[in-house]
């Protein structure tokens, strides 16, 4: 497996309109190693997630640098960054069925034949291959955040950004969800971003916390 | 520039050159500027000799009591069935068909009220069967009155569809729900909870539609051409009649007209902004009189009764454009037709085709030119404030007739009368605000993050834009489309100026046709013209359907 | 001897030289038209032509079927309201300067729209007498040399006649009024049951001009442009008339039908007792359409009734002139004329003249079938002739002025 990237964020400020919500952070983030973000809805947590993906809402400024291993992000348009994201919605696309969504984060240029063989491999090993031809509307809240976990790997991401995805589950699927997630950061040993109001959601491994509203003080 | 903002700006073209540029066209002729005519020397006798037109007293009279006629007629009504009925069982009658009755052509419901209400009508018919002294038609002044009644009434109700679609999408800023509850809890009967709290809040957000509903009651022609008065005719057909004489002088005096015209919707648009004020300002009185449930029982049963009424209306005058169309002799004073036969049908179905086609292409390429410019123009940055796409509604404000004379001219400079460039333009003046109007919530409403993760994940911006956003919003916007080829099927006007002539639709030729008095005919093309529309809605709604029928989160 | 023989010879001598120079000149004239037939193919002809009839557009497809399969024409009908409309927009393009490439090739007119035409140049001719049909043309019908009392001078064509015939329901109605004055008594006792269509249309305008022939003290005056005449006293008759007419007649003469097919619906309809119009087969068409039942009758006034003919034009920045000449050709030739004369399909009445054409074609015109409700045209009677054409709009304009307030 192709060794992932180191991601550097060098003096990263974010503000909403005169209120700043982050200043000056500098931080770095290991290939598997999870940053969590934590501090109460509104604060501009999703928001920071987003500028990282070079999507700035109006209103908002946002300024420093993203680098990811050798490449520097922050000019990119978001579909070259190779960013995973996953939400508190799972976002499954309504008009397709499980298959179709997980064969839309295949590269380009493959067969008909090669996307089916490559999900159904995929939902093989998962052992959820009776779903392939589901509505994803008729999904449990569980499968829906697998597939939609699945999905975001499946496009081989070099990021993984993490908004809140636990937050909208109930707790035993939560933790099964969870668990998943931290292991499949291992397995691809992805840098990852987990932004989340509620500390259940961090995991033991988790090296490091920031609060937010972050006025420059010097984590590192 | 992006293509977001390259659309914008294509959309500003489109829409807003026609209008300014027309108008001025028109103010220069009526202070006696027309060069292309020959006339160089300014001045004021055209407004002289407007002012002097004979008759001009019963033009405006006919002008002012129709036109009022039609405002009162559908806020009233909209009122009262959102008060009345909202949530009731007669309500998901209401909801389900609005939009085919947005989409029914006004010259056809014009033709079908025609049929029943005229001397030797339905109506007439009807009651003949019981009072033998109508055997002979009665002496019933019900079309072409000399105030313009009946097309009060007809516009009235047939603008009531539009008022209350709008009124639905104003109910989504207010929570309705909510403060019905409030109301209710406070005494009041839920009528008074509709009067009192919640009308006072949609009418500020209905100020646009309610504005382009005067524009459009006091200039109307072709509705006015088949049931308003005719000697002398409202402004508009009278402005329309000088504008196509064979003399020169009379088109200035036209653009004279029209001028007036436009001033007078103005000053008409700004009472009704006073009249808002006053009924919903901040401390109107009848508003906190504490009345909570006078007289509700009464305002039920009027609202039951104007809502068959309304119905009846509606019903009869499709069932008499079908009957007409496929009879052969209906003589009067018979109930129902003696002979039917598709003989008439037949005779003109070369016709029929040839201008089916016609209609059809114009609406489709219109339709879809001004579908491709909101989306484009709605994903522009410039798009995102409020009120930012205000000026889009313009044309809905500025009377046809004041405007149309000018644009006229900016087509023959471009020498694009009566070529179909010149025609879809024309068109998309009216297309592009409809559309936008049918599809601006549903895009305010969509999830972007759907598009951010089809980007992130397949890496191509574009093909999620179609293979998501627009998939996903299929069916708002195949029924935007339906709502563009209904709004196309209908304009008259600007087909009869940009057209120059050698263009006509089914709906010109409706209007032409019904002054040929062949009852049968009219109704044929009335029924052709209704078709149109009526098909597009059905594929607009079928074709997502089947598309999506097994994806439970895509019904409709 | 010598003399005479010589004279003889001479005078073979000039007769042959003068049928060689007719033949040459013939020859030369059939040299021309065959080089604007040959001009003409594959051209298209607009033709705006008013279209709110059913018989007439049936029969101006037929032409447009027949110039496409004789002359490799495509003649498009463009369906007006009302010719006036295209008189405007030829003086627009005039004075924009648009003298070329325009957008009318032939049209229908006769009348006043005839005389602004031809006085502000917006005509392309004289080009009519060198049409090879129009030999066939019956010169000595006065309105076929003067539209109106403007001379045609061959600017327009001759195509058809028109003639007011009054129609009714012969179970409603037993014996019609027969004149103006009875008219008006018939009115008088049955409220409400005359009217006529609305001037400025044209046949309201024609309405006002029979009542004024029928009731002026000296018609003839009619003749004169008004600026000639002192319009006050000539028409004064004519406003005590409709001003005794107005209050008996169909709503109280507050509004008017539109045109001719409205008042033929309400007659159907029992609204109205008495219709007319300006087509002499109107009834019998509409029975044969199923818009009027068969006990419908037609009659002319005593004193007659007016009648005027009307004709085809090219505009001078017709595109296709050539072709429009070559469709006009045919429409005078005994086949078109014939057709159109056929009640069953138009029944509009020819302008040639039947004896002369070649024994043939002459039989074409004798096989109609008689209709009932259709009057011959001995039964109509000589046509009263137009005034001259500024009294249709003075008088227009004087109606209005009076009845529109």
């Amino acid at each position: 497996m192709k060794m992932q990237g180191i991601l550097q964020l060098r003096s990263i400020s974010l503000s909403f309109g005169s209120e700043p919500i982050i200043q000056g952070l500098n931080l770095t983030v290991q290939p598997g190693e999870i940053v969590a973000l934590m501090g109460p809805s509104g604060c501009g947590k999703s928001t920071f997630l987003s500028a990282l993906c070079g999507l700035i809402p109006e209103q908002f400024q946002f300024s420093g640098e993203v680098l990811l291993g050798q490449q520097n992000l922050t000019q990119l348009p978001l579909a070259k960054r190779q960013v995973g994201m996953l939400f508190q919605e799972d976002l499954l696309f309504p008009h397709m069925s499980v298959k179709g969504n997980l064969a839309f984060a295949l590269p380009q240029g493959l067969s008909r034949h090669e996307r089916h063989h490559q999900v159904m491999a995929l939902l093989d090993e998962v052992r959820m291959t009776a779903l392939a031809d589901r509505d994803p509307a008729t999904l449990s809240g569980g499968q829906k955040a697998r597939i939609s976990l699945l999905r975001t790997l499946l496009a081989k991401p070099q990021l993984l950004l993490l908004d809140e995805p636990f937050s909208k589950l109930d707790q035993v699927t939560r933790s099964q969800f969870r668990q998943l997630v931290w292991s499949y950061i291992t397995r691809y040993q992805l840098p990852t971003l987990l932004v989340t109001h509620d500390s259940a959601d961090i995991p033991g491994h988790c090296s490091q916390v920031i609060q937010l509203p972050y006025l420059g003080s010097t984590l590192c | 520039m992006s293509l977001a903002l390259l659309s914008y700006r294509i959309t500003q073209l489109v829409c807003l050159l026609p209008v300014t540029l027309g108008v001025v066209g028109t103010l220069l002729p009526s202070f006696g500027y027309f060069p292309v005519a020959g006339f160089h020397q300014l001045t004021g006798n055209y407004y002289e000799m407007f002012w002097q037109a004979p008759g001009l007293s019963s033009m405006v009279m006919a002008t002012l009591v129709s036109g009022s006629l039609a405002i009162s007629i559908s806020l009233l009504l909209t009122i009262t069935i959102f008060s009345v009925f909202y949530n009731s069982s007669s309500w998901k009658i209401w909801r389900n068909f609005l939009s085919p009755m947005l989409a029914f052509p006004h010259a056809a419901f014009a033709l079908g009220v025609m049929f029943l209400v005229t001397p030797s009508g339905w109506y007439a018919r009807f009651l003949a069967l019981f009072f033998p002294e109508l055997n002979s038609p009665p002496a019933w002044h019900t079309v072409h009155d000399v105030y313009g009644m009946t097309l009060g009434i007809v516009l009235g109700l047939k603008e009531l569809p539009f008022l209350m679609l709008m009124a639905l999408s104003a109910c989504n800023q207010v929570n309705v729900s909510q403060l019905l509850r409030v109301g209710q809890s406070l005494g009041y009967h839920p009528i008074y909870v509709w009067l009192k709290i919640i009308w006072p809040q949609l009418l500020p957000q209905m100020r646009l539609p309610i504005i382009a509903v005067i524009a459009y009651s006091f200039s109307v022609v072709d509705i006015a051409r088949i049931l308003g008065p005719t000697t002398p005719p409202t402004l508009a057909v009278a402005i329309m009649q000088w504008f196509s004489s064979e003399q020169l002088e009379q088109r200035l005096l036209g653009s004279a007209g029209a001028v007036c015209l436009l001033v007078l919707t103005g000053v008409l648009m700004v009472g009704w902004l006073a009249l808002e004020q006053w009924l919903v300002g901040k401390d109107g009185r009848c508003l906190i009189n504490g009345i909570r449930s006078r007289l509700s029982l009464g305002w039920q049963w009027l609202a039951h009764i104007t809502q068959w009424l309304v119905w009846g209306v509606w019903v009869t005058a499709v069932l008499s454009i079908v009957l007409w169309a496929f009879s052969w002799r209906w003589r009067y004073p018979d109930f129902i037709p003696s002979e039917f036969s598709l003989k008439v049908g037949l005779r003109y179905s070369d016709k029929l085709l040839s201008l089916l086609e016609t209609t059809w292409f114009l609406a489709l390429m219109t339709s879809v030119i001004g579908l491709l410019l909101v989306l484009g123009l709605l994903e522009a940055k410039k798009a995102q404030q409020r009120y930012a796409l205000s000026w889009l509604y313009l044309p809905l404000l500025i009377p046809q007739v004041s405007f149309l004379f000018g644009f006229q001219w900016l087509l023959v400079s471009f020498n694009l009368d009566g070529t179909w460039t010149g025609i879809i333009w024309s068109h998309l003046i009216y297309v592009i605000p409809y559309i936008c109007l049918a599809l601006a919530g549903y895009l305010k409403h969509f999830d972007q993050r759907y598009l951010t993760v089809a980007t992130m994940l397949s890496g191509r911006p574009r093909y999620s834009y179609w293979r998501i956003k627009m998939a996903m919003l299929l069916w708002p916007i195949s029924f935007a489309l339906a709502v563009g080829v209904a709004v196309s099927v209908a304009q008259y006007l600007p087909t009869l100026f940009a057209g120059a002539g050698r263009v006509s639709t089914l709906t010109t030729e409706a209007v032409s046709l019904a002054q040929g008095a062949d009852y049968r005919v009219t109704g044929i093309f009335a029924l052709a013209q209704l078709v149109v529309p009526l098909i597009t809605y059905g594929c607009a709604f079928l074709m997502p359907y089947c598309i999506y029928r097994r994806f439970s989160m895509m019904r409709i | 001897m010598m003399y005479l023989k010589w004279g003889v010879h001479y005078f073979f001598g000039f007769l042959l030289v003068l049928t060689a120079h007719q033949a040459i000149a013939q020859q030369q004239q059939n040299t021309l038209w065959d080089n604007t037939v040959k001009q003409a193919t594959k051209q298209v002809v607009y033709f705006n032509a008013w279209g709110g009839s059913h018989e007439v557009n049936r029969y101006i497809f037929w032409v447009g079927q027949q110039v496409k399969r004789r002359y490799g024409i495509t003649l498009k009908h463009v369906k007006v309201d009302d010719i006036s409309q295209v008189v405007s927009r030829l003086l627009v393009e005039k004075t924009a300067g648009r003298d070329t490439e325009g957008k009318i090739d032939l049209l229908w007119v006769n009348g006043e729209n005839f005389a602004t035409l031809k006085n502000n140049n917006l005509l392309y001719g004289p080009f009519s007498q060198s049409l090879p049909n129009y030999q066939w043309v019956d010169e000595s019908k006065p309105s076929v040399k003067r539209d109106f009392s403007t001379p045609v001078e061959y600017m327009e064509a001759p195509w058809g006649m028109a003639h007011l015939v009054f129609y009714y329901d012969s179970s409603v109605l037993r014996q019609p009024p027969m004149s103006m004055e009875a008219l008006l008594d018939y009115a008088k006792q049955h409220p409400g049951r005359i009217t006529y269509p609305n001037p400025p249309h044209f046949l309201g305008t024609t309405f006002l001009k029979q009542v004024l022939l029928e009731l002026a003290s000296s018609p003839e005056l009619l003749q004169k442009p008004v600026n000639q005449v002192d319009f006050a006293e000539v028409t004064a008759p004519l406003w005590k008339f409709l001003d005794q007419l107005h209050p008996v007649s169909w709503r109280q003469g507050k509004a008017f039908p539109a045109n001719s097919s409205q008042m033929r619906q309400m007659l159907d309809s029992g609204e109205l007792h008495v219709s007319f119009s300006f087509s002499p087969s109107e009834a019998s068409n509409s029975i044969q359409a199923g818009l009027l039942p068969d006990t419908v009758k037609s009659y002319v006034h005593n004193g007659g009734t007016l009648g005027n003919t009307h004709f085809l034009a090219i505009p001078y920045n017709a595109k296709a002139k050539a072709a429009a000449q070559v469709v006009v050709n045919f429409l005078l030739s005994a086949e078109a004329q014939s057709q159109k004369m056929d009640p069953v399909i138009w029944g509009d009445p020819t302008v040639l003249a039947i004896d002369r054409l070649p024994e043939g074609q002459q039989t074409m015109f004798a096989r109609f079938e008689e209709l009932p409700a259709m009057l011959t045209s001995i039964q109509r009677g000589k046509p009263l002739p137009e005034p001259h054409f500024s009294w249709t709009d003075a008088l227009e304009k004087a109606w209005l002025k009076r009845y529109q307030q």
